[in-house]
């Protein structure tokens, strides 16, 4: 069963890699456009439907907290955190996937039991009493939140525990946890890389799961994560760049822990200040960012989002959609899903046109230097004692 | 005038009749023991019409389940006087009786989809429940309303499953005066604009305080439906709730005394009672002592003699605040290690290391009368259990002899399902009569498997739980209930490899492999050829070397 579940997986992931070379090109020839004119063409394009052009309908946010142990409170707190501040701007319990690694409200080792504090004078509890965990402990694997990304579920799966997006969704996906290069550890067992997550979104993209993509990341080498991402209006932000660590941000003596970590902390700072209706930009939200506080420098990746920063709203990815709009046509979902300049076509299908075989066939020829093989004779004597070692130990171990 | 008087009783006839097709019941018993500990069992009850909606009852219709019982708890400090419902073990405990014929499919294809929709219901990891992990017991869980032999039975825990505030959020919405909760909540600066503040609507739920639930020595919410059909279109769910908290104002507060209050064991005071007409909350207490306190707030209880018990019925709309004060408040702590439960389990680990082990269950029977009961133990596969091994040693209570069983006291029967890895656990389920005033002792051995590197935890040297042993005590007179025992939870701990292994192994592999392959490969391959001696120019710095060639050539 699970071998089979696998499969499915694997085959998955090698369909999302065979689109890839399309989507690599579209991106490519996106990075030659002007950026400014296209954002202007999407904001006459949306000009019918409010909040800045995004044309979404609904909000969706995932959010993962990958590390299990108690030692990680910090991370957990800053899921919750999140968690509490999209609750507050409008999205509802039925639209957040909330993933917790551990329970660390209910933890014997916790001196306040049922609550989660992201600030050691404790004004402010996270857990509350009101809040729907939808995969906790064991359940957060690698496997789970790929299938949650791309909707590829088992057949009796409820509804709490799925992505139900549609074209016209804006999701938040925020995870934070231990990592390094272009690696997330999960349960401090497994490992997700970022071609992993960049292929899941492809995925997501190829199945009309999404509108626009804000991918936030709190760990070491962050930056590293989101670098693979392929696929378009995939907006990114990470709390440190590749070769750089990301740190916790104050320590509560009586939880005896780090409860909340740097860069999360900066940006619940400006967060908690917004209300449902705020016309803040996302780029004011990454103008606060102070890599002297960080203590890291802050990752931004613009480069798959034509629509600009300074265009999209906090409140896009961070609340709650209330507007409705009236149709007089029969509602289509493909219609709106506007993504593209009209003068970049995709091919999707993973078949490639002969030009495209070549260009991505063609591999960098290094000239081979010839080494003479005299130099290689310093070794033999060094190889042939390994070899007798090597044999000692076998007739040693057999004998 | 005759007329009237017949629409105004038919009128009445026709509320009452409704008011008694859904019937719904609020409780909330406090019992105090003379240690000072407070038990508070919450008990909701509701029925559920054909006409209604709820959760669970959509729940219990689309799976086809009779019977279904579902609890959280955790802590082991349980008062089984005090709570109606019995003691649980930690984790989740998961029993259905469900329809063998049912349009949609198989029973084992239902029992999957109920814990994944539980899962979803209750925000808990119940998906977690599979074959590998179900059994199906023939004598432990026989309900009379159920028919065996047209609906079957599973059965499957969880020892390792926690409780937290997000299984209360969703269990507390299934109320039928739920808790309505505002925001989160929890503001320690009285400056900051309250703007969240832990609500409710009404009844006794209002009394739910997470802070005050999980900080308690035991918690245990629990979930029990149950379906009746009258005719074929004709259902009611019955739907029972229940919440045992115990809590302890002897600990929590500085005085260390006995005294306690709604407000100081919650937090919270009970805001009236449910607007829901059809609704009947009542507060019992039951106190150690028959005299030597008061009763503080504004409205006194009545003593009821039939439920041994101070009564309070709450009003619609008002605050509602208690609490006792006694005289003499210092608690009698050595209460604390006396059991007065006629039958009692416990089961603990023997043998050490990490290959062998055994199991050993002492079962004592302090009731003169011999009785019948049936032991339910499921070990999850990998616990490789030797039935030859199996003994069964039973000695008088007090004198410590070894009793030499006859009579009826013989008999006794046992079922057993071998385990099947990663399929199926291992069933044990024994019927057995204990001779009065008794202890039996049953043991058997097990080997440890050594399990698959994936097929660990990520936190592997932890152990891994085994749910507790069940046992049912069946009625010895037809007044008596049957009830069920549980006993404690084991942590085994499997022989664990140390994870780092297999990539030093690799790497180190590799680099020999490397070295060796590579240094062989360009010996084999290459050819030795000599340099051209034109190239060989004597350096002016080699004015001591004689020239030559180097290779021999020339």
């Amino acid at each position: 069963m699970n071998f089979l579940n696998w499969l499915v997986l694997v085959l998955g992931a090698a369909s999302a890699t065979n689109a890839a070379g399309g989507a690599i090109r579209v991106v490519e020839d996106m990075r030659g456009l002007d950026r400014a004119a296209l954002a202007a063409d999407f904001l006459s394009a949306g000009a019918g439907s409010s909040g800045g052009g995004s044309g979404h309908t609904n909000n969706w946010a995932v959010l993962v907290c990958t590390s299990r142990f108690w030692f990680n409170y910090r991370h957990i707190a800053n899921t919750l955190s999140m968690y509490r501040t999209v609750k507050r701007l409008g999205i509802p319990d039925s639209n957040i996937i909330l993933m917790l690694a551990d329970d660390v409200a209910c933890n014997p080792r916790n001196h306040f039991p049922a609550t989660v504090y992201n600030n050691a004078g404790r004004y402010l509890d996270l857990y509350g009493s009101n809040i729907e965990v939808d995969y906790r402990g064991y359940e957060v694997t690698v496997e789970n939140f790929i299938r949650v990304l791309t909707g590829r579920h088992e057949e009796h799966v409820p509804r709490s525990k799925r992505l139900l997006t549609d074209d016209r969704s804006n999701i938040l996906i925020f995870m934070t946890g231990h990592g390094g290069k272009e690696f997330l550890k999960f349960q401090d067992a497994e490992e997700i890389g970022s071609h992993d997550i960049a292929d899941a979104i492809a995925q997501m993209f190829e199945k009309k799961r999404y509108n626009e993509i804000f991918f936030m990341i709190d760990t070491c080498q962050a930056a590293s994560l989101y670098k693979q991402i392929y696929s378009p209006n995939v907006l990114a932000a990470a709390s440190s760049l590749t070769g750089q660590s990301s740190y916790s941000h104050h320590h509560d003596m009586e939880i005896g822990t780090a409860v909340i970590d740097r860069w999360t902390y900066s940006n619940l700072e400006t967060l908690e200040k917004l209300e449902r209706q705020d016309k803040n930009t996302l780029a004011n939200l990454f103008k606060t960012y102070d890599s002297s506080v960080i203590l890291s420098d802050p990752g931004i990746r613009t480069d798959l989002f034509p629509r600009g920063i300074e265009n999209a709203l906090v409140t896009d990815f961070f609340g709650g959609v209330q507007t409705t709009e009236l149709t007089l046509e029969m509602y289509k979902t493909s219609e709106k899903q506007k993504v593209l300049p009209a003068d970049v076509k995709v091919e999707f299908d993973g078949r490639l046109s002969s030009a495209q075989k070549d260009t991505l066939l063609e591999k960098p020829r290094y000239k081979l230097k010839v080494v003479l093989p005299q130099t290689y004779l310093i070794n033999v004597p060094f190889v042939l004692c390994f070899g007798l070692l090597l044999t000692g130990v076998v007739v040693a171990g057999s004998v | 005038m005759r007329r009237l008087v017949a629409i105004i009783i038919a009128a009445w006839v026709s509320i009452s009749a409704s008011a008694a097709q859904s019937t719904q019941h609020e409780t909330l018993h406090l019992h105090q023991r003379p240690s000072g500990r407070v038990t508070a069992h919450f008990a909701f009850a509701q029925s559920v019409a054909q006409s209604q909606a709820h959760a669970l009852d959509d729940i219990a219709r689309g799976f086809g389940i009779d019977e279904m019982a579902l609890s959280f708890t955790q802590g082991t400090r349980c008062d089984s006087i005090a709570t109606k419902v019995g003691c649980r073990p930690p984790g989740v405990v998961l029993w259905a009786w469900m329809r063998n014929n049912h349009s949609l499919s198989s029973v084992d294809t239902r029992w999957s989809a109920l814990t994944n929709a539980l899962a979803g219901t209750f925000c808990a990891s119940l998906n977690f429940i599979t074959p590998e992990n179900s059994a199906e017991p023939q004598s432990s869980f026989t309900h009379s309303s159920v028919n065996s032999s047209l609906s079957s039975l599973r059965y499957a825990s969880l020892p390792r499953e926690i409780t937290c505030t997000e299984n209360l959020t969703p269990w507390s919405k299934l109320l039928p005066c739920s808790t309505k909760v505002n925001h989160l909540a929890h503001i320690k600066d009285r400056k900051m604009k309250p703007y969240c503040i832990l609500g409710s609507k009404a009844g006794i739920a209002s009394l739910f305080n997470a802070y005050a639930i999980y900080d308690a020595d035991y918690h245990s919410m629990s979930v029990e439906v149950s379906r009746k059909c009258t005719s074929d279109t004709e259902c009611t769910t019955e739907i029972r709730q229940d919440l045992v908290v115990a809590l302890d104002p002897v600990r929590k507060g500085y005085q260390r005394n006995m005294d306690w209050s709604l407000q100081f064991l919650f937090g919270k005071e009970v805001a009236g009672s449910c607007p829901l007409n059809e609704i009947e909350t009542n507060i019992l207490v039951t106190l150690p002592k028959a005299e030597g306190f008061e009763f503080e707030g504004k409205v006194k209880p009545v003593y009821n003699d039939e439920k041994n018990a101070w009564v309070y019925s709450l009003e619609l709309a008002k605050q509602f605040s208690m609490g006792v004060k006694y005289s003499d408040s210092k608690p009698d702590l050595s209460e604390k290690s006396k059991s007065t439960e006629l039958i009692q389990i416990h089961r603990h680990l023997t043998g050490y290391g990490r290959e062998r082990g055994g199991i050993k269950i002492r079962i004592s029977n302090r009731d003169t009368k011999p009785r019948t009961v049936t032991l339910l133990e499921v070990l999850p596969w990998f616990i490789k259990l030797y039935m030859h091994t199996l003994q069964r040693t039973t000695y008088h209570i007090t004198s410590q002899e070894v009793l030499s069983l006859s009579g009826e006291v013989v008999n006794q029967t046992l079922k057993y399902q071998p385990a099947i890895p990663r399929i199926r656990p291992s069933v044990i389920e024994l019927t057995a009569t204990l001779p009065g005033e008794s202890i039996t002792v049953f043991t058997f051995q097990f080997d440890r498997a050594f399990i698959k590197y994936t097929e660990h935890p990520p936190d592997a040297n932890r152990g891994f739980d085994t749910g507790a042993a069940i046992l049912t005590v069946h009625p010895a007179s037809r007044t008596e209930k049957e009830y069920r025992l549980f006993s404690d939870v084991l942590l085994i701990a499997l022989p664990t490899p140390d994870f780092s292994m297999p990539y030093n192994v690799i790497t180190m592999s590799c680099t020999i492999v490397a070295l060796y392959f590579g240094t062989v490969f360009n010996l084999i391959v290459k050819k030795l050829e000599g340099l051209d001696d034109s190239q060989l120019k004597k350096k002016w710095w080699m004015f001591w070397v004689k020239e030559r060639s180097v290779l021999g050539k020339k």
